[in-house]
């Protein structure tokens, strides 16, 4: 076992520096002017500019030099938890991602627990009893709901909300400990659309597993040694479809961050989502590029989590050197 | 399509079949689709449906220019955000601009943009796929790596910064959701290469002394077709899905050219959106992510069974 | 069946157990009556698809369902018929009074669980025991079953143990609760051969120390011989030849059996004689031919086998077969006779 998270740590840390190199490159690969993309200049205007502008325009992006250095740079103030200034109000990036992140972690523990909270017992009550009515409705219920853009999801909450209720969620940052309700407003709005999305992934993934497991020979087994079909679910089937479960999670991680980051947005909430769009709608790239380490750093991580958790399942893993 | 492989076919050189046109192609393959294609539905009804309300969608978006009552992109400054009525089934947006007319072009732009982009990101991960599959080695390796390294950055944000580096636009969406379909396209059709490589058909062809590249183009790569047209249409969900999201965050194609995912990005933006702007925009990408799915599965039930835990 | 007075310990009537799928109704067990006394090691022989392990899995309810049903038939275990029992009852027989072990030992123990869970599972259901006192129970079974060093195997994975030893395990978890009777179906077919005969040996020695009826289910006639005390040979869901181990070795009456006995290598037979093999193939249960089903491949077949199938008739003092040529099939085999 320690061997395996071993070499699960020992893999994440160059991966993610690969990746910020990769962030890197892409964010500087331009078919185009860096000044048209990243301030925005207009092409006619690019004419006018003269040498010397250009030059000190691009000191200011920190472009003039070579992209090792950059990359150095960057990559240093990182290590430092200095993530440079961003570009629309020269505020440390640094500090913006801090105070938002926790938001957007807010949401994304609460969406995780509503996702396996309802995932998980749909997709085992839909493998027991299969092409029953239930089956078929969350089958129905669950493709619907992998089909439906989140952010849509969302945007009809929201006009759902105010055209009926009268009611539209706060918008400014506020820590759960400062304004516990306000926050909790803020939260569960984006948490339940992402949650209900990874639900509906969840309940497929398990209906599968605990379809195939309920055919394996080590079930017929406890059948014939007299356990209740209970018995037989909870304690033979459920733990080994889990493990197949949890192999996918991964992926499930993947949609579920891309999808929190359009449906921050469309409940304006003041998350990391929220400020991507601003960034991405000011060409602010420093911003961009750090934000996209961030996610990528959490994600790394949180698979790598994923794996432990499967190799703690698994004894064929937990118990092997 | 396994079963095809277990007889030792004698090498004539002439397995490589060139239809002298596309024409004669579907000529000759007619009565072989035509009775596919009933087959399918009989079997498969469901997801026949689903097939045909794809191609409806499809059809709505050719005859675009045909069946709009408006011009797309027309302003009206007259009838700005008017709720859906007679003469505007689904209103109108903040520019006056009909809804309805720019629901069904912005079919075209999702619909081209999905095709498009899957086709070119499981074509280059397809044969990513078969070639490190069947080399091996330092090729299979790097590949390997490079796109493990690929897969550690979560999909939209990994199409937000490639579009964002390449300019907003539909080739910069199109290749950028691409990208995001090469892992898993090589990844499924890099396994299927590794067991069809251990197969008999190709030691046989390879001891007569055809090439790598004759084996994998006229040997290895038919015998993937299933997988990856299932792979094709499991993943057209996913690209539009990625479009919309793309567009909604302003990053699609520019306006005022009507797409789902900007129309409802603008209507996000109000304040207080409007009901009309929200619901059909998301109704139809709803639709048609749906269609394509159901669709998907059914084929995929119907071509290659064991893959139904895979993708 | 005359059965000198005991009353049987298992009786099976008239089981029927049919699988339908694709609009046929496939027969495995057609019409199958049956007995087994206490202590008694009945073998019950056949190819695969004969419908053995279908029979087996009836008299346990564990048929799968939908695609299968048990269609009628009476199972009588010590007075009470199985069949006709609510759930909780059936399920107090399962693992309780019948043990079974089932032919993939690599397959057939949980993965995630470990063996000393495994085992204590239906010590603390159907015994009532406590955690503690089902522990050590379980410790003794592993050592019975020739599992060195228990205790601390209990907290072993099957991942870490050998076929051999899995199938040891199957046998302990069997036996946990003291069972009248355990079916073992296929019990060795999928172990090495040397490790097949330790396992028969563990299961022969066990049953009889125990005083347990034992049920082997095998297509391998050796195993059988000298293990069965009586054996059934089946084919195509139905019993063809019922005789104690000695009858039917000694003086097979049906066809089908003299063909299987016939393609055994055979130490008692001349040097250099061939092996015959039985012409044909297997039936598909789902379209059976009128009359017996053995005929097409039977080598005694007359008209009237295949108009009516022959019901199992007396021929010997607990000898039956369901032949309508056996006596003279007793005669070319060169047995005499005692009407």
């Amino acid at each position: 076992m320690y061997r395996y998270i071993a070499t699960r740590l020992i893999i994440a840390i160059p991966t993610l520096f690969v990746v910020s190199l990769i962030i890197f490159v892409i964010m500087r690969i331009l078919p185009g002017d860096p000044l048209v993309s990243f301030l925005g200049i207009e092409l006619d205007q690019i004419q006018q500019i003269t040498a010397e502008e250009r030059k000190a325009l691009l000191a200011e992006l920190g472009m003039d030099k070579p992209w090792v250095e950059q990359y150095a740079v960057w990559m240093g103030g990182v290590l430092r938890g200095d993530m440079g200034e961003s570009f629309l109000r020269g505020d440390s990036i640094s500090a913006i991602i801090a105070k938002r992140g926790l938001l957007s972690a807010e949401i994304a523990v609460l969406a995780v627990l509503i996702a396996w909270i309802i995932g998980l017992p749909a997709g085992i009550i839909a493998a027991v009893k299969p092409n029953s009515i239930l089956d078929g409705f969350t089958s129905t219920v669950t493709v619907f709901f992998l089909a439906i853009p989140g952010f849509w999801f969302a945007l009809l909450i929201v006009v759902a909300g105010i055209l009926w209720f009268g009611y539209k969620a706060p918008i400014t940052n506020i820590p759960p400990w400062v304004d516990p309700w306000r926050n909790f407003q803020m939260v569960i709005g984006p948490a339940f659309v992402v949650g209900v999305g990874a639900a509906a992934f969840i309940a497929r993934i398990t209906r599968s597993a605990m379809f195939e497991v309920l055919q394996e020979d080590y079930i017929r087994t406890a059948r014939a040694k007299g356990l209740v079909s209970r018995l037989v679910l909870v304690r033979h089937a459920f733990p080994n479809a889990l493990i197949s479960v949890v192999t996918v999670s991964g992926l499930l991680l993947a949609f579920s961050m891309g999808g929190a980051i359009t449906v921050e947005i469309a409940f304006v909430v003041p998350g990391l989502g929220k400020t991507l769009s601003q960034a991405i709608i000011a060409r602010d790239f420093l911003m961009v590029q750090n934000l996209t380490l961030v996610y990528a750093g959490v994600f790394i991580l949180v698979n790598l989590l994923i794996d432990l958790t499967y190799g703690r399942l698994d004894p064929r893993i937990r118990l092997t050197d | 399509m396994r079963d095809r492989v277990t007889e030792n076919e004698p090498y004539t050189g002439d397995d490589v079949k060139v239809a002298s046109s596309s024409r004669t192609f579907v000529a000759r393959n007619f009565t072989k689709w035509y009775w596919g294609l009933r087959g399918f539905a009989r079997q498969r009804p469901v997801s026949a449906f689903w097939l045909a309300i794809s191609v409806f969608l499809i059809l709505m978006a050719i005859s675009a220019p045909l069946i709009a009552p408006h011009e797309p992109n027309k302003p009206d400054f007259l009838n700005i955000k008017t709720e859906p009525n007679r003469s505007d089934i689904f209103g109108t947006d903040q520019l006056g601009r009909d809804y309805f007319s720019r629901t069904i072009f912005g079919a075209r732009v999702s619909l081209l943009i999905a095709f498009t982009s899957v086709a070119l990101g499981t074509a280059i991960g397809g044969v990513l796929g078969i070639l490190g599959g069947y080399l091996g080695g330092t090729f299979d390796l790097i590949s390997q790596r490079f796109l493990e390294v690929l897969m550690a950055v979560p999909g939209l944000l990994l199409a937000i910064i490639l579009v964002l580096s390449m300019g907003a636009g539909a080739s910069a969406v199109i290749i950028a959701i691409a990208v995001t379909r090469l892992p898993t396209t090589s990844r499924v059709l890099r396994a299927e290469t590794m067991s069809i490589k251990e197969t008999q058909y190709i030691d046989s062809a390879r001891s007569i002394g055809a090439s790598p590249l004759r084996v994998m183009i006229v040997h290895v790569a038919p015998q993937t077709v299933a997988s990856f047209i299932v792979i094709f249409t499991a993943s057209l969900g996913t690209a539009i899905l990625t479009e919309a999201s793309l567009g909604f965050l302003g990053l699609g194609i520019a306006p005022p050219t009507a797409t789902w995912g900007g129309m409802l990005g603008e209507a996000a933006v109000t304040l207080i959106p409007d009901w009309w702007m929200v619901l059909f925009p998301g109704m139809f990408i709803t639709l048609t992510v749906l269609a394509f799915n159901l669709f998907g599965d059914g084929l995929r039930d119907v071509l290659d069974p064991r893959a139904r835990g895979r993708i | 069946m005359d059965l000198d007075g005991t009353r049987p310990l298992l009786e099976v009537r008239n089981l029927r157990t049919s699988f339908f799928g694709r609009g046929e109704e496939v027969r495995a067990v057609d019409d199958v009556s049956f007995s087994l006394k206490t202590g008694e090691t009945l073998g019950l022989v056949g190819e695969s698809g004969c419908g053995k392990s279908v029979t087996a899995l009836s008299i346990l309810r564990l048929v799968p369902e939908p695609q299968g049903k048990i269609l009628g038939g009476e199972v009588w275990l010590d007075g009470v018929d199985l069949l006709s029992l609510p759930d909780e009852g059936i399920r107090a027989v399962r693992g309780s009074q019948i043990g079974m072990i089932f032919q993939e030992p690599m397959t057939s123990l949980n993965p995630v669980l470990s063996i000393g869970r495994q085992l204590t599972e239906t010590l603390e259901i159907h015994l009532g025991m406590t955690k503690h006192a089902a522990k050590d129970r379980a410790a003794e079974l592993l050592n019975m079953v020739g599992i060195p060093d228990a205790t601390s195997r209990l907290l072993d994975y099957p991942h870490q143990l050998s076929g051999g030893q899995r199938q040891r395990v199957m046998i302990a978890i069997a036996l946990s609760c003291d069972p009248k009777l355990i079916i073992a179906d296929e019990a060795t077919t999928a172990l090495d051969v040397t490790i097949q005969a330790q396992i028969l040996e563990l299961l022969a020695r066990l049953t009889d120390d125990l005083g347990t009826a034992l049920m082997i289910i095998t297509h391998n006639l050796g195993v059988v011989a000298r293990y069965a005390d009586r054996v059934n040979v089946m084919y195509a869901g139905k019993i063809r030849e019922t005789g104690s181990a000695d009858e039917i070795y000694d003086t097979p009456r049906h066809p089908y059996t003299v063909g299987l006995l016939d393609s055994v290598p055979r130490l008692d037979r001349p040097k250099g004689s061939r092996l015959k093999s039985i012409e044909g193939e297997i039936p598909d249960l789902a379209n059976l031919p009128t009359g017996c089903a053995y005929r097409p491949r039977c080598t005694y077949a007359v008209d009237r086998c295949a108009a009516e199938n022959p019901p199992l008739a007396k021929v010997g003092d607990s000898h039956a077969s369901a032949c309508w040529e056996w006596p003279r099939l007793a005669e070319e085999q060169g047995q005499t006779v005692v009407s």
